[in-house]
């Protein structure tokens, strides 16, 4: 056979699979094709052929065995999801998480999230928090109680992980759970709200690296704002991470806020909320809000609107001021009002097709899965925004509830029907592929489960059966 | 004219142009200036330096690849397809395409080299690993035991 090196050569220029196969030929090959390089150039390689791969985590500061899995269930997910290979739930192996001190009999009690990525499971019960490596069987990487120290040991409950939140009175209805963005990064942020009758505070905890515990760095408070309702998403400007929240209140004015995850020159008393808009440029109720690479786009009953982010953030008038943004509005009543919305809840990876941003959504009055496009960068002509062929999620029996993740060119959605104390789960993924063609829609069946939680960019099921925290793999 | 010698003593007398695909000659002439000094290539046998140089020959006209091409070529590694004549030049028994691959690495010639990779790869496209073996007369090293569990870890790649 060839020297190493110009095996790997040719290691380079095989598919995947072919690398596999290549493998099973003798241990001196074996050892080749578990070199790093072979992985990175492997990832790098589905990357470019428009395979989804969350690499919020840099790549080099990963072991080869890590990239390997990392490039090979990408691959595997991104079969299933193209159609291309058939979709069914596989039990893993590392499925038996063992997760100290939760009580598993009070599973209704229980709110938990996948990071993206589908490492990390973020699990609240009864105001603890746990983050913990899900390939790792589970071993916690944080735990905490999700109180405000000040005013002493509060109980938050329900405890629900999602990505946009909602308080009513004292109450927490959601807490907040997120990563940081979209481009290749070793930190990833979480923000988490807690209440206490007039009083939100925001907490911002970074994640420091894959292997690091979390740490909390920044704490917000908000005061006298009932009622709320809130998106978060976070992207960079300039060299400062911010993170964006949209704060709605009945009867308020909707406003865009930004904060900046790395505060400079303040103590953390000096971060508060900014404001980015004229709350009157937001008159109508928003019910979704997107991170595009340039905009920011809104979703309204009415009307679609773009935002531009400022490029720069001004740090010295007072350090908290941004600039006013640019501002766009495609109104179209006919066409939008009897629609509602859900973005996709990762925001980071919207792929720009041919000059159009593409955003995936569920419509959920229609339980349609769809993707919208708004229009190219730079152009104020032309298509506004515009939906290809919807896909109808809905089954026909009972009262379904539709659950909703999309990252980048990829939709998933978990349509759920109530049985006792089961749940009957059916997934249905949509994709569109990088030749714009219209998009492709696949559906797979999973076994009855109690409740669950799913991560699209890993494509990754979490469900609890027999009280326990099972992981599924699409494949 | 340059004069070059292989490995079994041969002497090949080139143009200038068809030896400087040869990266590392190239840098010799350039290194030693005009000189009638034969270049001796240790590495490279005679019959094998007969077909580099048809190689070389063919594609004495096309610019040198810079090295944003070859940076670019990185990125399009996968890509498999093959020129016609380039696919026809390359359909040689296997002793030899390997010897064409490494007198290309030796020489530094990374177009050819780029087409031998890629007429291995092909060669590899949808065999089973027992095929790879006996096409290549790759020796089955793994125990029995090893050879189960590494099955089991990549059978899903089985299909082709």
């Amino acid at each position: 056979m060839l020297p190493e090196d110009i095996l790997l050569q040719v290691i380079h220029r095989l598919s995947l699979k072919g690398i596999l196969r290549l493998r099973r030929t003798c241990r001196s090959i074996q050892r080749v094709t578990q070199e790093k390089l072979v992985w990175l150039v492997a990832l790098d390689q589905l990357d470019r052929d428009g395979v989804p791969i969350p690499h919020y985590i840099p790549f080099t500061s990963l072991s080869s065995k890590e990239l390997e899995s990392m490039a090979i269930h990408a691959f595997r997910v991104d079969e299933i999801w193209t159609g291309k290979a058939k979709g069914t739930c596989r039990e893993r192996d590392f499925s038996q998480l063992q997760i100290p001190d939760l009580d598993m009999l009070e599973w209704y009690s229980l709110g938990w999230s996948a990071l993206p990525g589908g490492q990390w499971l973020a699990i609240v019960q009864e105001g603890q928090m746990y983050v913990c490596d899900v390939e790792d069987h589970g071993s916690p990487l944080f735990s905490g109680e999700m109180t405000t120290p000040e005013y002493g040991y509060e109980v938050l409950k329900p405890a629900k992980l999602c990505t946009g939140w909602r308080t009513s009175g004292t109450e927490v209805e959601a807490v907040i759970v997120c990563h940081q963005n979209c481009q290749v990064t070793d930190r990833s942020a979480m923000v988490h709200i807690t209440t206490l009758r007039t009083l939100v505070d925001i907490w911002i905890v970074s994640l420091p690296s894959r292997r690091g515990g979390l740490s909390q760095t920044v704490q917000l408070k908000l005061h006298r704002r009932i009622n709320m309702r809130g998106h978060h998403v976070s992207t960079s400007i300039g060299e400062t991470k911010v993170a964006m929240a949209l704060m709605t209140s009945p009867g308020y004015n909707d406003i865009i806020h930004l904060i900046s995850l790395e505060p400079t020159n303040a103590s953390k008393e000096d971060l508060s909320f900014m404001p980015l808009t004229e709350p009157s440029k937001l008159s109508d109720e928003i019910l979704a809000i997107a991170l595009l690479p340039q905009h920011i786009l809104t979703i309204s009953p009415r009307s679609l609107k773009l935002f531009s982010i400022p490029t720069t953030v001004d740090t010295t008038s007072a350090g908290r001021a941004f600039r006013e943004p640019d501002f766009l509005e495609y109104a179209d009543p006919g066409s939008i009002q009897p629609l509602s919305f859900k973005t996709s809840t990762t925001t980071t990876g919207y792929t720009p097709l041919r000059g159009l941003q593409v955003l995936p959504m569920v419509i959920n009055s229609q339980e349609r899965l769809a993707f919208l496009k708004t229009p190219p960068d730079n152009s104020e002509t032309g298509l506004p925004y515009a939906f290809p062929p919807s896909y109808r999620c809905k089954s026909e029996d009972g009262q379904p509830k539709l659950q909703f993740g999309a990252e980048g060119r990829r939709a998933l959605a978990c349509h759920t029907t109530h049985l006792d104390d089961r749940i009957e789960m059916k997934l249905h993924f949509a994709t569109l592929r990088v030749d714009e063609t219209w998009p492709h829609f696949v559906e797979a069946a999973m076994p009855p489960v109690r409740q669950a939680t799913f991560d699209e960019s890993s494509g990754r099921i979490f469900c609890l059966k027999d009280n326990r925290i099972v992981v599924y793999d699409m494949y | 004219m340059v004069n070059l010698v292989t490995s079994d003593n041969e002497s090949f007398t080139v143009e200038k142009a068809v030896a400087s695909r040869s990266v590392l000659i190239k840098n010799m002439l350039e290194d030693v200036g005009e000189s009638d000094q034969p270049i001796p290539l240790p590495n490279v046998t005679a019959s094998v330096l007969k077909k580099v140089l048809e190689y070389c020959d063919h594609h004495k006209n096309e610019p040198m690849p810079t090295s944003e091409d070859l940076a670019a070529e990185d990125t399009r590694k996968r890509t498999t397809d093959i020129g016609e004549w380039d696919q026809k030049f390359i359909q040689v028994d296997q002793e030899m395409l390997f010897e064409i691959i490494l007198a290309a690495n030796y020489l530094d010639i990374k177009p050819l080299l780029d087409v031998g990779c890629k007429t291995v790869a092909n060669m590899i496209k949808g065999k089973t690993p027992e095929e790879i073996r006996k096409l290549f007369n790759i020796v089955n090293d793994f125990t029995p035991e090893e050879e189960a569990q590494i099955k089991k870890e990549n059978e899903w790649a089985e299909d082709r």
